[in-house]
């Protein structure tokens, strides 16, 4: 079935038709778009009588002249807010909220106040590629289809009610998230859908996304002309759960028992270096196109176990340091590291900002270590 | 003893076990007991003393002390050395020949020898006679129980061994004395001795010095019947020291210190500390000296001609041998100065935390020093019975606070200096502007006519005026150039952010199509439209970010590994384009900060070498590679911008900064607009305007291999106060 | 201890509540490997034996005089462990470990030297008394950890040998995070987690279970059995110095 979404945004249609149709190309989801009401009241009756599965709000809407010809003064944040406010009050029904934004400052700003009423947040110059278009395709999917899921969730049983939202044996997923998800049945559907995107599927943790279990699994994915195939084997311990369609995922729980019964022959996989990894997997699997992945620059291990945050590529946490801002993360979240090298020379600072206080020491002793000499050719 | 036995005269005994209790109990540490033996020599006006430890490396080593004094009479080895607790000392004072201040006070040196090991040989001789004596003791003999004077030890005569001095034998030692242990004895005994005169009355006084009358110690240790020396580190550190406090009290009470270094330029004489508010004199302290050397380690910067690695060592050094010892009468009290001693509170008082105190770190262990007290009559400091330390009365006491509020004192103008240092390159005036100086000088001209109005001075003016005026003609031609371009920039921001509202769109209708396309022409097709526009966007979203950064007009320090890596990777995409691989190296240290700038300028900056750099790699038709290499050098940082293109011709190399010079041809009317735009002959100038505003540098200089051209940016490092004013 | 059965939820919850004293104080900033053997310790143990297992817990260590090389430069002190154990038993002191698969402290740092890191190691090993050619104590403490040759290329002009094999009481995970923050953090970093009344009673938890054997079937070596039983130990396999009588 199609699930239709509608994109608010001051500009003209024919200005954002291209990313519309960019959207749609694979199918399954309708995009209609519509400027904003502009006079405060109208919007507000408007939402309050939406049929549809999804709303994109671009979040400056304050440029152009909405449909009444006024311009509207207010943001898609508002509107978001308002939104989820009707929905628990149950005047609306609840669907998902993507938001749109240009600007990657104010994004930041979202960061900060954690008031947060959308489920995606996309930066439109992200949207550079045809499989930048495909995975928010499929992410769009996701949270309509998962949100009506949640919707029809029978909540009288919350252990039952989590295993089905996990698509996961109960006894099996970790205590503490257990608990957690528990309390969560009985809250409204968004908050639902907010915890289990951003603690569950956005974070390493419980489930990996396809870079970290390649990193465990010591496989560079590149160079990997059988990574396909061992996906496939490794399919039966993907994430089924609620919104499975937009984020591919593993977890690691199984991933970690597979590896104990059939390929370790006794070796834990952890301590294991890639290399051995690699041989281990090519010899039980039959699989010849695996290749290692390398270390980073001054990484003394290859017990890949993390990804390094400045680098993007396979960590042993032993030769990282501990990202700040980190203090607030459950404790089935796995731990942001930067490698050495990214630390020093601040490579995608952007995307970690800064070493944790305590590991500052060590990164002035690590700069001081590695501090070059200029010879001249 | 018969129980019957009825004596009328009873005298004191002796218990032979004495013996062995004080020579251990009182003489505590096995490196006391040899400095002991060592002040014996000196108070027997030795010259040379020599101290051999033989296969000592676990305990029954033996160790020889040979001294070149004057030795002893067979009288003054009975009343002497066999007389426990003689009162010879105390009847002279001063030595013999060299009149020297005797230590040594309480005169059970001897017992020394007991507590070092389990036999002792004397063999003496002085001057006038015409044999040696040489006297056994077997200390194991002395044992409780036995009356002291039963026990005889034997002496005999024998040939002369030299013209005078002494020599102990003391074998089977009771310690091991490992290299380790050796060089720790020589350190404490090297500074028994003052290194220098601090003051007259010292050398009044005539205490030790090595200078003359000297008092040399030789340590030696024979293993395997290979005898090493033991060299002595220490006297190699005081020179280097970074810093030196002096300080004295003088007789009247009246206290002063005084601070210099060479390489923090002070040189502070004369402080004075005062006592008490109401009463400056000290009461009862007088007459002391104190020297100490500063070292601040893990900052090589601080020092000429002091590497890295000496002053790793002298820290390692620091370790055992720092902090301010006492010396009283030319001769160390224990434990002052002692590694975990803390006698004037330095340790202590570092937790005040002073803000940016840190700078100054002023633990024991940032000190070689000591304290000289001439006490010769006693009257003010009295040694415990251990030997260990001062009584604490009142003069000391105020010598400790003398002490401390002197380094306390002087630290302030430490810190001074070394905040000096570490502001790095203050923002000179530019007066390496050109225009300006020419411009203030024909102004002065001016000026100085018509304050003076002398008719020398009338032509000297009109000449003035006349270069005045042309210098302002210049002057506003490239203003109104330069007002042309910055309203073309403000435009070009609006333009970017237009452009950056399109794109998702554009994107969205490439996807779409590629989507629908299953002809493999028409996916190369696409791929290649893509990978286009999003080049093109690449780089609008660098200037966006740029001009989005010139709403705030504040300047701050800039990081140049970011600029550059920011830089890299918006031009990467039009430089692979044209062929050109593009690479960023950095050196030294990691925190590469310019003193505060506008970011922005930093995009003009290498945006024009950078289309400078593409042309000439045009024009050579090569496989082109630009380098941008940053890093720094002393108080600077640099940044090379280096290519392979066709290079800059010898005769305009100092042409290429000015003002409308350019290389580029003539744009034809029919040329693109970027081109006609690109060579207007500023680039080069306004990127040099920018960098001398800065106090900065911009020239050529010889590229390394594999490259044709290097234009080298310095730029004065923000000083550690500017990082701090911006939080950084 | 008293009156409670042990079993495994008793062992995963110290885990757990490790993991949040650790993370609390500031000591640990990643305590996941505690969470991730507590997972397995519930899922992995049976009625008659416990186990669990994680690697490379990262603990602080601070920088101490007399460390050599001059310069070198402590920075994480690691702890990986595996083992399974028996329950502790009131009716029967027996051996508490059935097999200690990996007990690894791991130093990284930096040398003063360029491009060079720094690494030591030790490790707690389980071995059965068999015909060694060594002495070897059944849990002994030795220098230089598993595969060192992986981890070190240059040993300057230290030699490391599988001997000594030092004597050491068995640990678990608890035990070993006590004996890292005792050794490598001065006691002014490290009191305020040890001084704490729930840290001390996770350690009590752990010593009854493996020490209080231990310990009391060494002195029964002189006092004798008793009445007490204690299944799964050899005197001469704990203590093999004791076996005067060649």
């Amino acid at each position: 079935m199609e699930y239709r979404y509608l994109y608010i945004d001051d500009w003209d249609k024919k200005d954002i038709a291209g990313t519309i149709s960019g959207i749609e190309a694979g199918g399954g989801i309708k995009i209609e778009h519509s400027k904003p009401a502009g006079d405060w009241e109208r919007e507000y009756d408007r939402i309050a009588q939406l049929s549809f599965q999804g709303v994109i709000l671009d979040l400056r809407l304050q440029e152009k002249a909405g449909l009444d010809g006024n311009y509207a003064k207010y943001s898609g944040a508002i509107i978001a807010h308002a939104i989820r406010e009707m929905a628990k009050e149950k005047t609306i029904n609840e669907f998902p909220l993507v938001l749109f934004s240009g600007n990657y400052n104010l994004q930041q700003f979202f960061d900060k106040t954690g008031e947060d009423a959308f489920d995606l947040r996309i930066l439109k110059e992200e949207l550079n590629n045809n499989s930048a278009f495909e995975t928010l395709r499929l992410k769009l999917l996701a949270l309509a289809r998962g949100y009506d899921w949640i919707n029809h969730l029978n909540r009288e049983n919350p252990s039952r009610a989590v295993e089905q939202l996990m698509g996961f044996g109960y006894e099996a997923l970790e205590e503490r998230f257990r608990q957690r998800m528990e309390t969560y049945i009985n809250k409204p559907t968004h908050d639902i859908a907010a915890f289990i995107v951003r603690n569950l599927l956005e974070k390493e943790g419980l489930l990996i996304s396809e870079q970290l279990l390649a990193a465990r699994l010591g496989i560079e994915i590149n160079a990997s002309n059988d990574w396909p195939k061992l996906k496939l084997i490794l399919n039966d311990f993907s994430y089924k759960g609620v919104f499975m369609e937009g984020w591919s995922r593993w977890w690691m729980y199984n991933i970690e028992h597979w590896w104990d019964e059939a390929i370790g022959e006794g070796l834990r996989l952890q301590p294991t270096s890639a290399s051995k990894r690699v041989d281990l997997l090519k010899g039980k699997l039959g699989l010849d196109g695996l290749v290692p992945a390398n270390k980073i620059e001054k990484a003394r291990s290859d017990q890949f176990w993390i990804i390094c945050q400045g680098l993007k590529r396979p960590l042993d946490p032993i030769d990282g340091l501990f990202v700040s801002g980190q203090e607030n993360a459950f404790p089935w979240q796995s731990k942001q590291y930067v490698s050495h090298e990214a630390a020093i020379n601040r490579i995608s600072i952007e995307d970690w900002k800064d070493v944790a206080a305590s590991e500052k020491d060590k990164l002035d002793q690590l700069k001081t270590f590695y501090s070059r000499e200029r010879i001249r050719r | 003893m018969d129980n019957n036995q009825f004596d009328e005269n009873v005298a004191f005994r002796v218990d032979a076990g004495l013996i062995d209790r004080l020579g251990r109990e009182l003489v505590g540490r096995a490196e006391t007991a040899v400095s002991e033996l060592i002040k014996n020599a000196y108070d027997a006006d030795a010259r040379e003393v020599s101290v051999t430890f033989i296969d000592s490396d676990m305990t029954g080593g033996t160790l020889f002390i040979e001294d070149d004094g004057c030795g002893m009479t067979y009288k003054q080895l009975i009343d002497g050395f066999m007389t426990i607790s003689s009162t010879d000392k105390v009847h002279n004072p001063k030595s013999e020949k060299y009149k020297r201040q005797r230590a040594g006070r309480k005169g059970i040196g001897r017992f020394a020898t007991q507590r070092l090991g389990e036999h002792l040989t004397i063999i003496t001789q002085t001057n006038d006679s015409g044999n040696a004596f040489e006297l056994e003791i077997d200390w194991k003999k002395y044992q409780i129980d036995q009356d002291i004077t039963t026990i005889t030890n034997s002496v005999r005569k024998i040939a002369k061994q030299k013209d005078e001095g002494t020599l102990l034998k003391i074998s089977n030692l009771r310690d091991p004395w490992t290299v380790k242990s050796i060089e720790r004895i020589y350190r404490y005994v090297s500074d028994l001795f003052q290194p220098d005169y601090l003051s007259d009355e010292g050398s009044i006084l005539q205490l030790a010095n090595q200078k003359d009358n000297t008092f040399q110690v030789r340590f030696y240790r024979n293993a395997d019947g290979i005898r090493t020396v033991i060299a002595d580190p220490q006297k190699m550190i005081f020179d280097k020291a970074l810093a030196v406090i002096e300080g004295s009290v003088d007789s009247d009470g009246k206290g002063a210190f005084s601070v210099s270094s060479k390489n923090l330029s002070i040189e502070d004489f004369d402080n004075p500390i005062e006592y008490k508010k109401n009463e400056p004199n000290y009461p009862s302290l007088k007459r002391i000296h104190f020297k100490a050397y500063y070292f601040i380690y893990e900052r090589e910067e601080y020092y000429a001609g002091v590497s890295k690695l000496e002053l790793r060592n002298i820290r390692t050094l620091s370790e055992e041998s720092s902090g301010i010892r006492l010396y009283r009468n030319g001769f160390r009290v224990l434990p002052y100065g002692e590694p975990n001693d803390d006698w004037l509170g330095l340790d202590i008082k570092i937790y005040s935390g002073e803000k940016g105190s840190t700078n100054i770190p002023y633990r024991n262990r940032n000190f070689f020093g000591f304290v000289e007290v001439l006490d010769i009559k006693g009257k003010f400091f009295e040694e415990t019975a251990s030997r260990e330390g001062l009584l604490s009365n009142d003069a000391f006491r105020e010598l400790q606070h003398f002490v401390s509020e002197s380094l306390f004192s002087a630290r302030l103008r430490l810190r001074e200096g070394v905040t000096e240092i570490r502001k790095a390159g203050k923002a000179k005036e530019s007066s390496n502007k050109q225009e300006r100086t020419t411009v203030e000088e024909l102004l002065n001209r001016i000026e100085t006519f018509v304050n003076s109005g002398t008719l020398e001075r009338k032509e000297e003016a009109q000449n003035a005026v006349r270069e005045l005026r042309e210098e302002v003609r210049l002057l506003i031609d490239e203003l109104g150039m330069i007002r042309v371009l910055a309203a073309l920039g403000l435009t070009i921001a609006e333009f970017t952010h237009e452009v950056t509202q399109y794109t998702p769109s554009i994107n969205g209708y490439i996807a779409a199509l590629q989507s629908l396309q299953q002809n493999a022409e028409g996916i190369g097709l696409l791929e290649e439209l893509r990978r286009g526009f999003n080049n093109f966007i690449a780089y609008t979203a660098y200037f966006n970010t740029t001009i989005s950064q010139n709403v705030s007009r504040e300047l701050q320090p800039i990081r140049i590994t970011d600029i550059v890596n920011r830089f890299v990777s918006a031009i990467k995409g039009d430089a692979n384009k044209m062929g050109i691989e593009i690479k960023s190296e950095f050196y030294g240290g990691y925190d590469l900060f310019t003193v505060p700038m506008h970011p922005s300028e930093w995009t003009s900056i290498l945006y024009n070498l950078y289309t400078n750099s593409k042309k000439a790699i045009q024009r050579a038709n090569s496989k082109g590679i630009i380098a941008i290499i940053a890093g720094e050098e002393g108080d600077k940082i640099y940044i090379e911008f280096t290519d392979n293109g066709d290079g800059v011709a010898e005769e305009i190399k100092d042409r290429i900064f000015n003002a409308f010079f350019t290389t580029s041809l003539p744009a034809g009317f029919d040329a693109p607009s970027d081109e006609r735009l690109v060579g207007t002959g500023l680039g080069l100038k306004i990127v040099k305007d920018i960098i001398e505003t800065y106090g900065g540098k911009i020239f050529l200089i010889p590229p390394e291999t594999e490259f044709v051209t290097c234009f080298r940016i310095e730029i004065p490092k923000a000083s550690s106060k500017q990082l701090m004013e911006y939080g950084i | 201890m008293n009156g409670f059965v042990d079993n495994k939820k008793l062992i995963a919850a110290d885990l757990v509540k490790m993991a949040e004293l650790l993370n609390d104080c500031g000591l640990c900033q990643d305590v996941g490997p505690l969470y991730d053997a507590q997972g397995r310790c519930m899922s992995h143990s049976t009625e008659n034996e416990w186990q669990y297992h994680f690697e490379g817990l990262k603990l602080p260590i601070d920088t101490m005089s007399h460390t050599k090389p001059v310069g070198a430069v402590p920075f994480d002190v690691v702890l990986s462990v595996e083992l399974i154990g028996r329950y502790a038993n009131p009716a029967d002191q027996a051996n508490p470990l059935i097999d200690l698969k990996k007990f690894n402290i791991e130093v990284f740092g930096l040398l003063d030297i360029e491009d060079i890191n720094g690494y030591a190691s030790w490790h707690l090993d389980k071995d059965s008394a068999g015909d060694q050619k060594f002495i070897h104590p059944e849990y002994h403490l030795t220098f230089g950890g598993h595969r060192i040759w992986d981890k070190i290329q240059n040993y300057g002009q230290v030699i490391i040998l599988p001997s000594p094999r030092i004597a050491h009481p068995p640990m678990d995970a608890i035990l070993g995070i006590d004996f890292i923050l005792k050794n490598f953090l001065t006691k002014d970093k490290h009191k305020t987690l040890t001084q704490n009344s729930e840290y001390k009673q996770i350690i009590q938890h752990s010593i009854h279970r493996l020490w209080k054997p231990y310990y009391s079937f060494i002195g029964s070596f002189w006092a004798g059995l008793g009445s007490q039983s204690f299944s799964n130990f050899s005197i001469f396999s704990i203590m093999p110095s004791l076996d005067t009588d060649i």
